[in-house]
């Protein structure tokens, strides 16, 4: 894309973007609902239903205004974004506009009864039957919408390419969640801490152990050069494209090398995305904790991840209430495959430096180049801290008092809105990332031969055997 | 990009540059501490104040 001059990143755009939403949501302590208009989606049977403003304060406000302040509001906030960003301004208010309207059609579908409701709604709603993916499955929705506009409209996708934009989306409806995290965290302290504690440990068992095996492969079996095995391994094996951006920065690979890779990983991750939350909907709805993790280290790219980490959290929810009985509370998947997935990033500095390390001294060694420590706060993940300063008001405001926790919970209820509504901008963005033509391309066999072997041969069972060491047993909380 | 000859070719005949002893270490010393680790964190969730329902 052509920027200008950059005054802003996506990173740390995604925290000031993040955070405004949710410090204005703190006028609630002056009475204010500040999101009491924004347009709540809800399961519906006839059209009158999907959209409500989140506030019954606001009852009396048309759903379509409802959801027409919802869209201003989104856009002129991500317009002045774009031109911190340095994006082209007029292509920009287009392209996120088509964007939104189509990702919104698709969260809207996703909530039709028939799709979206869960087996205890069956009789409130009136019908006999529905697919019980609840309504996340927009986002699915949002991503085959994205696949299908990637694949068959490219140039549509060229036109809406200022605004297709996932990182800035997933990394914006991270620092969101993480003021919901916060809310419920003071309910339940203990296991917010625990899923911390195990998340950390099960990222440093799969850096440790992914990452070597990949680059043996890569080295002795497909006989990459070093230039390109190690982009690779930590693209496969760590965090996708940021993970072999990184590395390929550590190392000095040319810049090609991190960007071929980055390609065949936003593609996979699709693949992973598409597949494995059904697969742990049915093989792990009892052990609803380790797939929440499992998605965070199988799962490749943040959006990728912490959307699979979405979906398998209402799967795997409708799935133990119809199977087994039981109601867990929402989110705690999600935020189990969030907190992995922000270890992951957070590690990938640290992974980088030691890389950088290693080469400079004693597998590429270049006199007089030294590597400095500042690269690991370059590389760190800045709306990780967004995330951490969303948390910890929100835990400290809920565990005030019983008032506060009410009035802490009404806030995100607000904010919830923009969070899932950035998810599902994610998604539809993600799709539109993956052009399967690449795969087709020459001189991506051997890429592609290595991706799947290594994803598909262990990262995916070794990632569902370390997630299930450190969270078997764990439980969501029940409602 | 893909659509580069040179880079269709270089990834058809790359040469093969045998691991050095620096990478065997760092993949010994990766896969070893992972272990090592693993043993370690696996005690310290038990000593862990458990949540398991």
């Amino acid at each position: 894309m052509a920027e200008q001059t950059r005054k802003l990143n996506e990173d740390w755009l995604a925290v000031w973007i993040g955070l405004a939403i949710v410090g204005l949501s703190f006028l609630h302590f002056a009475g204010v609902e500040t999101y009491g208009w924004a347009a709540k989606t809800s399961v519906w049977t006839s059209i009158e239903q999907i959209i409500a403003p989140v506030s019954k304060a606001y009852a009396g406000l048309p759903a379509m205004v409802s959801l027409l302040l919802t869209y201003l509001f989104l856009l002129v906030v991500m317009t002045v974004g774009a031109w911190l960003l340095g994006a082209p301004l007029r292509r920009f208010v287009i392209s996120f506009t088509v964007i939104f309207a189509i990702a919104y059609a698709c969260w809207a579908l996703g909530h039709y009864a028939y799709i979206a409701a869960t087996r205890d709604k069956l009789d409130a709603l009136n019908i006999g039957w529905s697919l019980n993916l609840t309504g996340e499955a927009g986002y699915i929705l949002a991503l085959l919408a994205g696949l299908a506009v990637a694949n068959f409209f490219p140039r549509l996708t060229l036109a809406l390419q200022p605004a297709l934009r996932p990182e800035w989306y997933v990394k914006t409806a991270i620092v969101i969640l993480g003021a919901g995290v916060g809310v419920k965290s003071a309910a339940n302290l203990l296991l917010a801490r625990d899923v911390v504690f195990r998340g950390l440990c099960a990222i440093i068992e799969a850096y440790l152990i992914y990452w070597p095996i990949v680059y043996f492969i890569s080295r002795r079996y497909f006989r990459f050069s070093r230039e390109w095995a190690a982009p690779l391994a930590s693209g496969i094996s760590i965090c996708g494209v940021s993970a072999a951006i990184a590395t390929g920065a550590a190392i000095r690979t040319r810049p090609i090398v991190p960007i071929m890779v980055s390609s065949l990983v936003v593609i996979f991750a699709v693949v992973e995305l598409l597949l494995l939350p059904f697969v742990a909907q049915q093989f792990l709805y009892h052990e609803p904790m380790v797939a929440g993790a499992w998605m965070g280290l199988a799962v490749k790219t943040d959006g990728a991840a912490v959307a699979s980490g979405a979906v398998t959290d209402a799967l795997i929810r409708a799935k133990a209430l119809g199977a087994a009985g039981v109601q867990y509370a929402p989110d705690w998947i999600a935020n189990t495959t969030t907190t992995v997935k922000m270890f992951i990033d957070v590690f990938i500095g640290i992974w980088a430096f030691i890389l950088a390390l290693v080469w400079t001294s004693a597998i590429e060694r270049r006199p007089g180049e030294r590597v400095r420590v500042a690269e690991i706060w370059h590389r760190f993940p800045k709306f990780v801290l967004g995330y951490a300063v969303a948390f910890g008001l929100l835990l400290w405001v809920a565990t005030r008092s019983d008032a506060a926790r009410a009035v802490a919970k009404s806030m995100t209820s607000g904010t919830d809105v923009f969070r899932q509504l950035f998810f599902v901008l994610t998604f539809f963005a993600i799709g539109t990332a993956s052009n399967f033509r690449k795969l087709r391309e020459e001189g991506m066999g051997k890429l592609l031969a290595v991706y799947l072997l290594c994803l598909f041969g262990f990262i995916i069972w070794v990632g569902l055997v370390v997630s299930f060491i450190f969270f078997h047993g764990v439980k969501p909380p029940t409602v | 990009m893909p659509e580069d000859p040179k880079l269709v070719d270089e990834l058809q005949k790359m040469e093969y540059e045998p691991l050095n002893s620096a990478e065997k270490v760092l993949i010994l010393t990766s896969l070893g501490l992972g272990l090592g680790l693993l043993v370690v964190f696996v005690i310290l969730t038990r000593l862990w104040p458990a949540l398991h329902s």
